[in-house]
């Protein structure tokens, strides 16, 4: 390959990283500018691109809900506890749904038994069902029991919803294990029980990581099923907590961006860190048979 | 394999979950969806057969709502094919930066949607916005353009939204079927004398048909069942209305929970036809050689 092809590569190769870069990045750089203007500079037209006297005013009254401010101390209150309840029902979400995603996936790959087709293509086949198709009677029975506003019925519901794509990535890694390795285990005389703690699951911690992580960022981002069946701040989550930030209209445009900024760190934090096994379980979810 | 009766109880769990909250309710919408449950003004609960179903296709509302799903579902697919392509080629070259690259892709998929859509907001926001920052300062215009003042203008906006996040997963699922093709490939076909282009066309692109089939599919399905971005970018509006915002609000809003299972079910046929093609394309395996 010539040295004029080389160069005019590489110059193609920095170029679509910029682009990449500005896509990716740059709306989240503007809202993060707006967050630190302000609420007297944001009524300039235009923009700045750059505020002219920048402040973390949004952020210390989101985090320390100081009561300077006057007004807007509400928010402050409402943003914590939202953050509060989103990381609860993420830690049960996780220690519910990974136990039950493991057994089904483990008996869908390894064991035999009667109706298991039956099983797999009604898990694949939720994933055309709209969450509106279950959430309607869920919300009307819910109400007649008082099930709404209660963390485990939230939780289950998010559940329900995760089970498909975490069994179908758990049930296709277990299926890549060697069967020798299970009639080993069955000479030594162990059940499928066993079979599972002993063999199994000791090389299984990177794809039960991913979908724990999976079901942690798709439990912090839910917005629809929160917002009917979780409507108080006992259980309302930060996605539903931020959205009711828009339709204010006494917040300041500066304090909407610093909440929306601060409610994706911790996926946004998972995702940089543990971008492997992300990738992992979503593509494996996904392409493989 | 073993056979074993325990089987059955690895799958309990999960069976109940899915049973009581997924399947069950399913078939309860459509019970709703041949009623008449109005919450508003109740009346003896009569079955009404498909008299929702024909009130919902003849309602003019509906067909708006779909024209604009439609619509942005469009402007989506063509984003996230074309940028979900040049980022996953972007990605699949080696580089030191390879590995953050990745990471910084998969934050927009793993930013919760309310955010998503308050970020896009504030590029598009006629006063404070950054693109009209951008075009005023550089004398593109004289006056702010009101981007969301026009229909057509606001489906763009809300595609290039929801395509923002969608394309991290198109992305990594097209990367993934890169990387499973052989790289014996590629050389023989160089040493055939074939250029980069011819590869790409001849090599590349075919080999990428299931990968493109389950972007397509993915896509498409949540392009129709967005509904966070767009409450938080333009709100939850009829005249802004998509099929997701006018099953909410003909649901929870207008309490004609009928009138939404109907519709829910409407969507649901669509999205299921769409989700065979995605099964089929899960359990197709492409042969290299």
């Amino acid at each position: 390959m010539t040295g004029h092809r080389k160069h005019l590569q590489k110059a193609f190769y920095i170029l679509a990283v910029a682009v990449f870069l500005v896509w990716t990045l740059g709306p989240i750089a503007w809202s993060f500018s707006i967050s630190i203007t302000p609420q007297k500079d944001t009524m300039i037209s235009p923009a700045p691109f750059l505020p002219e006297n920048p402040t973390t005013g949004n952020y210390s009254q989101l985090i320390f809900g100081s009561s300077k401010e006057g007004g807007n101390v509400a928010e402050g209150r409402m943003f914590k506890i939202g953050l509060i309840n989103s990381l609860k029902a993420c830690l049960l979400v996780i220690l519910v749904g990974i136990p039950v995603s493991v057994f089904a996936a483990y008996a869908l790959a390894r064991l035999r038994f009667r109706g298991k087709e039956v099983v797999r293509y009604l898990l694949l086949a939720t994933m055309a069902f709209p969450l509106f198709s279950t959430i309607v009677p869920l919300y009307k029975i819910f109400s007649d029991f008082k099930l709404i506003d209660n963390y485990w019925s939230l939780i289950l519901v998010y559940i329900s919803s995760f089970l498909p794509l975490t069994v179908w990535l758990l049930s296709n890694h277990f299926e890549s294990i060697p069967s020798e390795l299970d009639e080993a285990a069955a000479i030594d005389s162990c059940n499928s029980l066993q079979t599972l703690i002993y063999i199994h699951l000791p090389i299984s911690y990177p794809v039960i990581f991913a979908g724990a992580l999976i079901m942690f960022i798709s439990t912090w981002n839910q917005y629809l099923i929160p917002l009917i069946i979780a409507p108080s701040l006992s259980t309302k989550p930060i996605a539903v907590i931020i959205s009711e930030f828009v339709t204010k209209t006494s917040i300041n445009y500066g304090l909407m961006n610093a909440g929306g900024l601060l409610a994706i760190i911790p996926p946004v934090i998972i995702a940089l860190v543990f971008r492997r096994f992300l990738i992992y379980g979503l593509t494996s979810g996904a392409t493989k048979g | 394999m073993r056979r074993t009766h325990s089987a059955y109880l690895y799958v309990l769990p999960m069976a109940l979950i899915m049973v009581l909250l997924v399947y069950l309710p399913i078939i309860i919408t459509f019970g709703y969806s041949l009623m008449n449950i109005n919450l508003l003004r109740p009346a003896p609960l009569t079955l009404v057969g498909l008299r929702n179903y024909a009130t919902i296709l003849k309602d003019p509302a509906f067909r708006t709502a779909a024209l604009n799903s439609l619509g942005i579902t469009g402007v989506v697919l063509l984003l996230t094919f074309a940028l979900g392509l040049v980022f996953a080629l972007l990605l699949n070259k080696d580089s030191p930066i390879k590995g953050i690259l990745t990471g910084v892709a998969i934050i927009p998929w793993a930013m919760p949607g309310v955010v998503n859509g308050i970020i896009w907001r504030w590029i598009f926001h006629p006063n404070f916005g950054l693109l009209n920052s951008i075009l005023l300062k550089s004398g593109g215009i004289e006056k702010p353009i009101q981007w969301f003042s026009d229909r057509t203008m606001v489906l763009i906006i809300v595609g290039i939204t929801v395509a923002w996040s969608a394309i991290p997963l198109a992305a990594v699922t097209l990367l993934s079927g890169l990387q499973s093709i052989p790289g014996q490939l590629y050389e023989a076909a160089e040493i055939d004398g074939c250029g980069i282009m011819g590869r790409f066309t001849h090599i590349t692109l075919p080999l990428l048909r299931p990968a493109f089939g389950i972007v397509l599919t993915t896509t498409t399905i949540s392009a129709i069942n967005v509904l966070d971005q767009i409450v938080s970018l333009v709100g939850m509006s009829s005249a802004n209305s998509s099929l997701m915002t006018e099953i909410y609000l003909r649901t929870f809003k207008y309490m004609r929970f009928s009138e939404g299972s109907a519709l829910t079910y409407l969507v649901m046929i669509v999205c299921g036809i769409i989700s065979v093609f995605y099964i089929r394309r899960v359990y197709t395996k492409v042969r290299y050689i």
